[in-house]
């Protein structure tokens, strides 16, 4: 039992030694502290609003009520250490460039600028509260700057805006999210992580934070978007987006497909030809390329001034790589535009002395309205185009979307005075009014052409019938107004059809 | 194998009062955690090097020797926790270790199973580990 005891002896002396060297170091290294940021301590903060709410008109809130600290967020470049996939997914969509996107940029000051006098640069965090929370969150959309700048503020929707949210309102939209931002920072770090992830669920993936990020009222509490007074001067609540209201009375709510089950799907297409033969079958997983509408943004032929429009390259990636990234992006992204639509000429004939065209607009994979969003700038058109038997063009209705009578699918921002704004002010925004009802999902229009047969358009002389459904995503009149140039916006063609007449 | 003993217990003493210390203390002071289980992990790896190479010796030196029944079941149920501690404590190891290459780990979920295993063995073991001591044939001792 004599040498049991010196064990004894042993155990106490080392554990004593070890409890003393742990409480050592518990004194002498320095507690990490990060804390939200009091309204007070932002310098020249500015809430004309009141400061209980100081991101208003943006409905966007953080969980602790204070401001994002910009010592303490990390950027999304420093998630790609381990979670490369997902970074890489996210890099090239629109997401991670929707606060640096230039058009977007330029787009606010030219806002900003038209109010001046009245609040114009509080009057942005409607608008950042979407596209760039963070920023909004850390209070940097201010007369005065006086918050100190961090790569985060520039990413956007980086990953730590969707990883700490705890709440989101989509019947209220306008980034109605509650965030947790001033969570988001690790207390351990690198290697630490991978061993003991605890703080990091702590910090970025709590329960209640990744079965919101499933839910379609996630993405409409942004995508869902309400124009009032003091952001616009009308009268009445004028609904700018509606996406997910769409989506909420449309086939695919009822049937459980959300938001993400499409747009975060690896395989969209697939899943969007599977929904059509009524087979929702929803992903195990899902990406972070939130597929979108936005192909010009895309669109690695346009090189310098790609980088150019999408405000540089973004933290934690090179030019070579981020437009390689962008390349794979790209396809999916016109794929999805086309499963979304379907044109089909279903009748043509002789009344009196016209010819009679029927065409048929289906929306055949949207979960909302085609088109949808904000729609002043995106908006699609239809062409029908007429041939002779010698390839002659005869007839060509929606060639461009200037065309006198076109059939456009887009809504009108109008002034105080009843001009139409095709440059998206916003600011001075008193009314919207809708070119034609969008196509709701699973669902379609019948535009009937009366086309006059004389001169050129003759039945006799009719070889073919041409339609195609055209796809812009913005007016050339917002280029000009942003960026000062001229620059023709590419059309996209979504769907087409052609039909020989026979005689 | 003249201090096979002593290491195997000082080790495990140490190793027992870091990770308690980590798993109870650590967020009074995050910075001071992360060095005690940088520790913690480094010295488990190097214990368990030192510890697979030498237990074999140590069974086949003592276990003739040995004629008590519940001891020697009392020792292998020991060996049986030993490896569950230290294989749970390398699965910790392995996503630490690969951030330096290619960063792997697992569900948050796995990593609750996985801690719950080492935890729990780790206190069962030291529990067998006072009564493997005191179980101790005197012959054996001297």
């Amino acid at each position: 039992m004599k040498k049991t005891f010196k064990y004894k002896k042993l155990i106490i002396v080392t554990s004593i030694a070890c409890i003393l060297g742990a409480g050592v170091s518990f004194v002498l290294v320095p507690k990490k502290e990060y804390k939200g940021v009091d309204i007070k301590d932002i310098d020249f903060y500015s809430t004309p609003w009141g400061e209980e709410n100081p991101y208003f008109p943006g409905e966007l809130k953080t969980a602790d009520g204070k401001m994002g600290n910009p010592k303490a967020i990390p950027s999304s470049s420093e998630c790609v250490k381990c979670h490369k996939k997902e970074f890489e997914e996210w890099v090239p969509s629109l997401h991670s460039i929707s606060g640096r996107d230039l058009i977007y940029e330029n787009s606010i000051e030219v806002n900003v600028n038209l109010k001046k006098r009245h609040h114009g640069r509080e009057l942005s965090r409607f608008c950042d509260s979407c596209h760039n929370p963070i920023e909004v969150a850390m209070g940097k959309n201010n007369p005065i700057t006086s918050v100190e700048p961090s790569d985060v503020q520039t990413e956007g929707l980086a990953c730590i805006f969707c990883h700490t949210a705890t709440h989101a309102d989509a019947e209220k939209g306008n980034g109605a999210i509650t965030f947790d931002l001033n969570k988001a920072y690790d207390n351990l770090s690198g290697s630490a992580i991978l061993a003991s992830p605890k703080d990091h669920a702590r910090a970025f993936g709590s329960a209640k934070t990744n079965k919101l990020l499933k839910s379609a009222e996630f993405c409409g509490a942004c995508h869902n978007e309400r124009y009032y007074p003091p952001v616009t001067p009308s009268t009445k609540v004028l609904h700018a987006q509606s996406t997910y209201d769409e989506w909420k009375s449309s086939w695919y709510a009822k049937n459980d497909v959300t938001c993400q089950d499409c747009h975060m799907n690896y395989e969209p297409i697939k899943f969007i030809e599977a929904l059509n033969k009524d087979i929702v079958k929803k992903p195990e997983k899902y990406s972070h390329n939130f597929w979108g509408g936005n192909h010009v943004l895309q669109d690695t032929s346009l090189k310098e001034t790609l980088l150019y429009l999408r405000g540089g390259v973004l933290p934690g990636v090179n030019v070579k790589e981020y437009f390689k990234l962008i390349d794979k992006q790209k396809p999916i992204t016109e794929n999805f535009l086309r499963a979304a639509a379907q044109v089909e000429i279903i009748s043509y004939k002789i009344i009196n002395n016209t010819l009679e065209v029927k065409v048929k607009v289906s929306n055949v994979g949207a979960g909302h309205n085609l088109p949808t969003g904000v729609v002043d700038q995106k908006h699609m058109w239809l062409e029908l185009k007429i041939t002779d038997k010698d390839g002659k063009v005869i007839y060509d209705n929606g060639a461009t979307d200037r065309d006198k009578d076109v059939v456009i699918w887009a809504e009108r921002f109008v002034d105080k005075k009843g001009k139409i704004i095709m440059d998206h002010m916003t600011f001075k925004t008193a009314d919207i009014i809708m070119t034609r009802p969008t196509i709701k999902p699973r669902s379609s229009q019948t535009i009937t052409y009366n086309v006059p047969l004389n001169g050129n358009v003759q039945l006799k002389n009719l070889a073919k019938l041409e339609t195609k459904l055209w796809y812009k995503i913005a007016y050339e009149e917002l280029i000009v107004k942003t960026l000062h140039k001229n620059i023709p916006i590419p059309s996209f063609l979504m769907a087409e059809d052609t039909q020989e007449v026979n005689r | 194998m003249k201090y096979f003993a002593q290491t195997t217990l000082t080790t495990t003493a140490i190793l027992a009062i870091s990770g308690f210390v980590y798993y109870l203390l650590a967020p009074y002071n995050w910075g001071a955690g992360e060095y005690i289980m940088h520790f913690h992990l480094w010295l488990g790896v190097g214990f368990a090097l030192y510890f697979i190479f030498k237990i074999i010796k140590h069974i086949k030196k003592n276990n003739i020797k040995i004629q008590n029944k519940i001891f020697k079941k009392v020792a292998y149920i020991l060996l049986a926790i030993f490896s569950i501690t230290l294989i749970s404590g390398f699965l910790h190891f392995i996503p630490y270790i690969s951030y330096f290459f290619s960063p792997i780990y697992y569900k948050f979920e796995t990593y609750d199973f996985i801690s719950m295993i080492h935890l729990g063995s780790s206190i069962l073991l030291i529990g067998l580990f006072f009564f493997h001591i005191l179980l101790m044939p005197s012959k054996d001792n001297k």
